[in-house]
Formats: structure tokens, sequence, C-alpha cells
């Protein structure tokens, strides 16, 4: 596999960077291992990285500050990984604009995996997205409001369509449960939430999804929900 | 002592009469000699009324100048009016005269015991003030509940001017402590005593409780005196208990509240320490596991694979452990916070399928659940460690072809979650001590990899906080079967 594609590693422990570093250079990927905040927004913006793995216990500023700043001139994707495990913290890592969240330690298949599909999704033109979705037998046409399945349509309601396209059109990326309520819905209230899981329920049968061997959507309990289309 | 106490008092008497006839009789001297010098003798009846106003002002109570009035009127009846030496009169004026004399001498006599009685009282009180504002001043400086007691029996001891004692129970253990003040002595003896050295001091004596019925101090002791001077410094001991006590309560409350805040400041450095440990061994231990694994895939041979995939197993293993450590510690603490939201089953349960999936092997695990979507308002991270930590634990008791079964139901208010498995079951003996921390099957001690015990403890804690219970049994069949229920609220019925 060889791939001119560049990861900006930015952890301040050195064993935890030098294996994300050896994993990734074992699939030729490039790399740029920082230690702390400042540099990573230097780099971010001089040599703009393809993805940036991001610790949240930086020495010289929070990880969710460098979020913040990155994400007001790039749109670069963003994976935290973190020794904290506070639901809240993930939530906000999320909301600020990070586009999915491991807690250490983690599996380094698992930050692989969840890598790759980043990767495929910013390979695509940003043009694209008003056309149609293909992943392997689920396919959404974004014109015709029609989702295919195993090449039989499949009938979705206006607002199943709408968050599943928000879903499509974010693959990798872990969609909190305010963000999509807050996209699909406009302005919601509290009872939303619930109404947001069984919309979520009946788009999974639509699917003929089982949670647990999710092929396309991938419940984050407490948190929100990722499509995934390894 | 009855008999000393009337002897006092006729000695009392015979010393007022004493006083009262040497001044009559100064009296009559001074009248004698202004009637031989030839002055008018009415001049003898201002002497007399004098004389009265001194007795009145030097003996105590109404009697000795009333008395001393009608021996003036007899005195000046016999000695100066006509006929002399005889109790006639012959002039009518006289009679005006010694019953004007009589009347005005019984007056003033009266006004002066009365005032000199009035004063005696406002002064007495005065004292009284000072002594209770000296004794509330140096209660207010004692600090701790002992120093008060000391306090105490020297206060007591200087005001009625006898030896006081004072018997405290000591709270930590069930001795008891003495203050001693002995009159005249200003050091306080304090010793340990029993019992029965507590019957001892307290007999025979005055014995007056320190608090109320839930909260007993301890007891003071103080002879019991007859003087009337001591009667009347008595009257002052229930106002000094009473503030020996608040001197007490408030001595008590700040010892309660340095202590709770002791523990407060001992709680809070633990729960720092447990956070910079959680974090700071997470992150070694995520360095070892993901090195480990890039090892895994990175080496050559076979066995240094395998020593790679060892280190990784123990890693992943200790990183349980620590979780759970944690979790628990959070629990004890009652730090333990529910966010809770309305939940979806299907989410929770097959995130926790997928979840044990990783670490089951060849085990099958197979999940029921309703086809209708079954919300419920739970805290879903929290949950989902419950059904990850009984699956895992149904994963440790089965064989490597086992079967575990997830299902839920639900009945009238409650969601019911029903692990069960195919393994070994629950030993009878082991059952009571399931969800204990620390307990660890018999089968299992010993073997390494066997966890410290926690898993159901937590299950127990969690599933207790969501208002909820959990039962262990064995399968008819064999296998062992866990189920808990949770409540199910209005604000998420089912769908």
């Amino acid at each position: 596999m060889n791939d001119d594609r560049l990861f900006l590693i930015v952890e301040d422990d050195k064993q935890i960077r030098s294996f994300i570093r050896a994993s990734l250079e074992n699939k030729n990927y490039k790399t740029i291992c920082v230690t702390t905040g400042m540099e990573a927004l230097n780099i971010i913006a001089a040599t703009p990285p393809d993805i940036v793995i991001l610790d949240l216990g930086l020495p010289d500023m929070e990880g969710i500050e460098v979020i913040r700043r990155v994400r007001s001139y790039s749109l670069v994707p963003i994976i935290v990984v973190s020794a904290r495990d506070l639901d809240r913290e993930k939530t906000d890592a999320l909301d600020a604009g990070a586009d999915d969240y491991l807690t250490k330690p983690f599996s380094i298949n698992e930050l692989l995996a969840r890598l790759r599909v980043i990767l495929r999704r910013s390979g695509v033109p940003a043009s694209d997205t008003t056309e149609s979705f293909h992943s392997g037998d689920l396919v959404v046409d974004m014109d015709k409001h029609q989702v295919y399945l195993e090449g039989k349509e499949i009938h979705f309601t206006p607002m199943e369509f709408k968050i599943l396209v928000l879903l499509v059109k974010n693959p990798g990326k872990v969609l909190t449960h305010s963000y999509i309520l807050r996209v699909v819905w406009g302005s919601y209230l509290d009872s939303d939430a619930q109404s947001l899981r069984v919309f979520m329920a009946n788009i999974r049968r639509k699917l003929h999804e089982d949670p647990s061997t999710p092929r396309f959507i991938i419940t984050e309990v407490g948190i929100g929900y990722r499509f995934t289309d390894e | 002592m009855i008999k000393q106490i009337i002897f006092r008092n006729l000695g009392s008497v015979f010393k007022q009469l004493l006083i009262l006839i040497s001044i009559f009789a100064s009296a009559s001297l001074i009248a004698f000699f202004i009637k031989n010098i030839g002055f008018p003798v009415i001049n003898a009846v201002v002497v007399y009324v004098l004389s009265v106003l001194l007795v009145a002002r030097f003996t105590r109570g109404y009697f000795y100048g009333i008395l001393a009035s009608f021996f003036c009127m007899a005195s000046y009846n016999f000695f100066f009016t006509q006929p002399y030496y005889t109790f006639n009169v012959y002039d009518k004026s006289d009679i005006i005269t010694i019953s004007v004399m009589l009347i005005a001498s019984i007056l003033i006599s009266t006004l002066t015991s009365k005032l000199l009685h009035a004063s005696k009282i406002a002064a007495d009180r005065e004292s009284q003030t000072n002594m209770l504002y000296l004794i509330t001043s140096s209660l207010a400086k004692a600090s701790g509940v002992s120093d008060v007691a000391a306090v105490s029996v020297q206060c007591l001891s200087n005001l009625l001017d006898t030896d006081v004692l004072c018997i405290m129970s000591v709270e930590s253990d069930n001795s008891m402590s003495l203050f001693q003040a002995r009159k005249g002595d200003r050091r306080i003896q304090i010793n340990e005593v029993d019992n029965k050295q507590v019957e001892e001091y307290s007999s025979g004596k005055k014995v007056i409780p320190i608090g109320d019925t839930n909260n007993q101090y301890g007891i003071i002791c103080i002879p019991i005196v007859s003087s009337q001077e001591s009667q009347e410094r008595e009257k002052l001991v229930p106002a000094i208990i009473m503030q020996i006590q608040s001197a007490m309560d408030r001595e008590k409350f700040s010892e309660e509240k340095k202590i709770v805040k002791i523990e407060m400041e001992h709680e809070k450095f633990r729960g720092n320490l447990l956070r910079a440990i959680s974090h700071d061994l997470r992150t070694p231990l995520a360095g070892i596991s993901g090195t480990a694994e890039v090892l895994m895939s990175n080496l050559e041979k076979e066995d240094d694979r395998n020593l790679a995939e060892g280190i990784f197993e123990e890693t992943n293993w200790l990183t349980q452990m620590v979780e759970n450590i944690l979790s628990l510690t959070k629990i004890e603490e009652g730090r333990l916070v529910l966010r809770k939201q309305p939940e979806a089953i299907e989410e929770v349960v097959g995130e926790a399928v997928k979840h044990a999936r990783k670490f089951a092997g060849q085990r099958e695990i197979i999940s029921d659940i309703p086809e209708d979507v079954l919300l419920l308002s739970m805290d879903g991270k929290l949950i989902l460690q419950v059904l990850i930590n009984l699956i895992d634990n149904a994963i440790k008791h089965t064989l490597p072809d086992g079967i575990i079964q997830i299902k839920v139901h639900t009945d009238k208010n409650r969601v019911w979650f029903r692990v069960a498995d195919n393994g070994s079951g629950i030993k009878p003996g082991d059952m009571p001590y399931l969800f204990d921390s620390f307990f660890v099957a018999q089968e299992n001690k010993g073997s390494s990899r066997s966890g410290i015990g926690l898993g159901l403890s937590i299950v127990r804690a969690i599933v207790q906080a969501h208002g909820g219970r959990i039962f262990a049994e064995n399968d008819k069949n064999g296998g062992a079967i866990f189920r808990f229920y949770l409540p199910v609220k209005e604000s998420a019925g089912d769908e």
C-alpha cells in the first residue's frame, strides 16, 4: 500500500506517540509528531495534514482549545485520543468540531479502522455530496430522496431521510445527539431526544441492522451516532 | 449542727443588743449633759431621734430600731419630763412631744432599715453579676470540652469557696475524667476514674447534671452547705450550669466541625489522588498495550508474537482492574452522578454485545430484545457497563464453546434484563457474597487472572442507583442467571 497522505500526531506521551507513529508507518503513511498545542497549530497552518490525532491533555493548552482554533480556519479531520473518560468532555470535544473520540487505552486496530473511514470521506470531493452515495449494498440518492438496499427501494419518511443523509454525509464522524437534533430539527426540546432514538430505531429496522453487529450505524451510548462504511 | 446554728444566732442577737444599748447609753449621757448645762430639754429629743437612726443603721432588721424607739421614748419620759423619775406626765404638751418622738423614731428606723436592705441587695446583685460575667468570660476563652470543665470547677470553687468536682464521660472510650478544684488552690487536678470511684466521690454531695437527656456531658458535685451566705450564692449555680452547658455545646460542635473539616479535606485529597492516578495509569497502560499490539503484527517469529500478545492481554486485564477500582471508589464516595437520558434498550444491549464479542472467542452470544422500540430513562454508559460486566462474567465462567443469552422483557412498570449462560453456575455457598466487594468465587482463588471481585459489586451499585434490583440464581439445566430490573418512569414510557 502506498499513500502520500500526512498524519499529524499531537501527543505529549512518548510511548503512545511512538507506537501510533510505528503503526501508521507500517501502513506507509507519512507522519509528523509534535508534543504541544502551539506546535500543532503552527504545523496545521503551514503544512496542512490530512488528518490530526490529538491528545486532550497537552502541556501548554487544553485540547478542546486546539480544536476550536483549528476549526476557525480548517476542516481537517481530527480524532481525539484522551485518557479522560468523561462524557461531558467527549461531547464538548465533538461539539467543538472533533470528528471522532477514542478513550485510552485504545486498540490500535480500532484507531486504524476509524482513520480509514475518515480518510475515504476526505478523498471525496465536496460537490459529490449533492448526488448519490454508495456503500456496499446501500445507495442513497440525495436528489431523488430514494434509498436502495440490495437493489430494492426502501421507503423512508422525510425525517428519517434527513437523519440518514446527515449520517451518510459524515462517515466516520461521531454526530452527537444534540448536533443531530440541531441540524435536523432546527430548534428542539428535550423531549425530541426521545424521538431521535425512535427515528434511529426505525432507520435501523429499515436497513436490517442488528445493533450488536452494525454494518452502517454505530451507536455511541450516551454520546451519539457514527456512520461507518467499513 | 443545729446547736451551732442557734449558738451563732444567739451570738448575733447579743451583738446587736450590745450595739443598741451602747448607742442608747451614749445618747442618754449626752441628753443629761445638755440638761445639766441648762439648755432646753427639748434638745434631748433630737439626740434620742438621732440615736434611733444610728441604731437602725448599725443593726440588722427593723426590730432593733423599733426597740430603740421605745427605749428612747421611755427614757425621755422617765428622765426629762416632769415629774422626773416617773412615767407620769403633767404637761399635756409633753404627751405630744413624746408621741411625735415615738412616731418619728419608728419611721426613721424603718426607713433606714429599708434603705440599708435595698442597698445590700443592690450590692449583692452587682457582685453576682460580676461573678457571672467573670465565669462567662473565662468559659468563652476555654477551648475544648475538658478545658471548659476545668474552668467550670475553678470558677465554682472560687464562687462557693469550697471544693468542687466535675466528672466528665470521655466519648472515645468509656472512661471518665475527674476534674477537682480544691478550696484556695489555683491548680486543677485531672484524673482518670472508674464507675466505683465516681460513686465514692459523689456520695454525700449535691450532684448537678450538665446537659440534657440526649446529650449528657457529665456531673458537677458540690458539698452540701448550710451557711446563709453560701446558700445565697448557690442560687447562682443553675445559671452557671447553663453557661457551662452552652460552653460545652459550643466546644463539642466546634470539635465536631473540625473533625468533619479534616474528613472533607481527606476525602478531597483522596479524590484528587485517584483522579491523578487514573490519568497517570491510563496513559502508560495505553502506551504498553498499543506498543504490544504493534509488535504483535510487526514481529516475524511466532514465539515473539506470542510474547507480545501476552503483554497485550495482561495489560488489558490490568486496565480493566484499574477502571473497576476507580468506578468502585466513585460509587463509594457517593460521587456516582447519574446522567439520565431516554435510551433505546436495543442500542445499549447491542453495544454491550458488540463490545463483549471481542473477548468472547468461540462463545455464542444471543440477544433477544422485543421488536417494539423500548425507551427507558437511564444513564446509558453505566447500564452499558452493567451489561458488559455481566457478559464478561458469563464469558469467564463458561467453556470456550459456551452460550450466553441476553433477554429483555417488560412487565407492568419494570424492564427486566436477563443474562444467562450454560457454564458451571454459582456455588450455593457463594450465593450470599456474590455482590460483595473483593469477593472471588472459591474455584477461582489462586488463578492469576480471576479478577479481584469488583465487577458484580459495581453492577449492583449502578442498578440500585437507578432504583432497580439485581438477582442471581442457577438454571435447573446448569449455568448461572443474572436478572435485574429498572423501573419505568413516566418520562420514558413504552413506545
